[in-house]
């Protein structure tokens, strides 16, 4: 009776079918992933009924926070690798090979060009927190120009975008930000918004 | 690995010589510790995915003219002037010479039903879009998507003139409304 008992077998589940399933999503989230960079400043963005899908890479944006700072962020190690020699050279910061490696690991600049090296020189973890007062866009010293052109110069394809939180009062910096480009010859571009919910009624 | 411990276990049990010692162990591997990875990547991976990508939307801006001689010259009838305004407000008026202002907001109800009339009434019409202090981003992008949606003959984007602010004092004046700041053009 105990013997027979014994025999009676566990009941187990083959897990095997499970496990397929489960590496195959895994490999399907994997492959369909791909982290956006982190905004340096919380944007949200306004909604419109536009229907083109923002590109994934090859493109040079411009940040608006909400209390009108403005940023820029290029995508690619090697754009950004010659984006910074051009900035390093029009400005003669002096940069080290060093430099350029940590100005490469960055997601958005937002500091006056003078205040890039010593912005650089920062420990990885106080660059994260430190306060970026955004790109000075005053016609006297526009260096979202500089940005745009050397950026422009670094990928020729890339796509400029204007990336800005709702909030953010048209005057002045949005508008600075439009004059400029319209300075720098740059015509054609895009904004950055989300998909509204309500269709239009027509 | 549950598994094979238990095989081991009935063998000990049977150890009577029920069951044969030199019967060989299962071979079968437990699957529990993989669906455990394989759901916690899962997880990961499916809270990392943001399926929800961002639009954009074209802009093109006109190549910046020094000269206004070459402009185009249009009839004051045919042109449609919005003022966007803080507060979520929005003027309208046709015309430039004492034009009748009104005030519509963002829903569509008001600026897209407001454009559709005026654009079937009269398809020639070219509307400026001006913004005043006040004005937002979000406004920015919601009245060019509105024209985006109507699309008008032709719109820009301008500055306010000293003919638009002379109008919307004068009506602000008459409705007897907080005046408004107006931005000083130029720049």
């Amino acid at each position: 009776m105990a013997t027979k008992q014994s025999k009676r077998s566990r009941p187990t589940i083959d897990m095997t079918p499970m496990v397929d399933l489960g590496f195959l999503l895994v490999t399907f989230f994997m492959m369909t992933t791909q982290f956006s960079p982190t905004d340096i400043v919380p944007i949200s963005m306004p909604s419109s009924t536009a229907d083109i899908k923002l590109p994934e890479s090859n493109l040079s944006t411009v940040l608006i926070s909400k209390d009108g700072r403005v940023f820029y962020r290029m995508d690619g190690t090697k754009n950004l690798k010659a984006l910074g020699k051009s900035i390093n050279d029009k400005y003669s910061l002096g940069l080290t090979d060093h430099d350029i490696e940590r100005f490469i690991s960055q997601t958005a600049f937002g500091m006056p060009i003078m205040g890039l090296k010593q912005f650089l020189a920062l420990p990885e973890l106080d660059q994260k927190t430190a306060f970026q007062p955004g790109i000075p866009i005053e016609s006297g010293q526009n260096e979202l120009a500089d940005w745009l052109v050397f950026g422009r110069i670094a990928n020729p394809q890339a796509r400029i975008v204007v990336k800005a939180d709702k909030g953010t009062s048209y005057y002045p910096s949005v508008k600075k930000v439009l004059d400029t480009l319209r300075d720098c010859n740059i015509l054609r571009f895009a904004l950055i918004t989300d998909q509204e919910q309500k269709t239009p009624s027509i | 690995m549950a598994e094979v411990s238990t095989e081991k276990k009935r063998g000990e049990k049977g150890g009577g010589g029920i069951i044969k010692k030199g019967k060989k162990l299962s071979t079968r591997v437990d699957m529990t510790p993989v669906v455990d990875l394989a759901f916690l990547l899962l997880t990961f991976f499916m809270l990392a995915t943001t399926f929800i990508k961002p639009q954009v939307m074209e802009m093109i801006l006109p190549t910046k003219s020094e000269d206004s001689d070459n402009a185009p010259k249009v009839n004051e009838k045919n042109v449609m002037t919005i003022i966007l305004d803080g507060d979520n407000k929005i003027y309208w008026f046709i015309g430039i010479t004492d034009p009748k202002v009104e005030l519509t907001n963002y829903s569509s109800e008001g600026i897209r039903k407001v454009l559709q009339e005026q654009i079937k009434s009269n398809p020639k019409l070219v509307i400026l879009v001006k913004l005043d202090e006040g004005s937002t981003y979000e406004n920015f992008v919601d009245i060019f998507d509105e024209l985006t949606i109507t699309k008008p003959k032709s719109f820009a984007l301008d500055e306010l003139s000293d003919n638009d602010k002379e109008i919307m004092q004068r009506y602000l004046g008459v409705t007897d409304v907080q005046p408004v700041g107006l931005q000083p053009t130029g720049g």
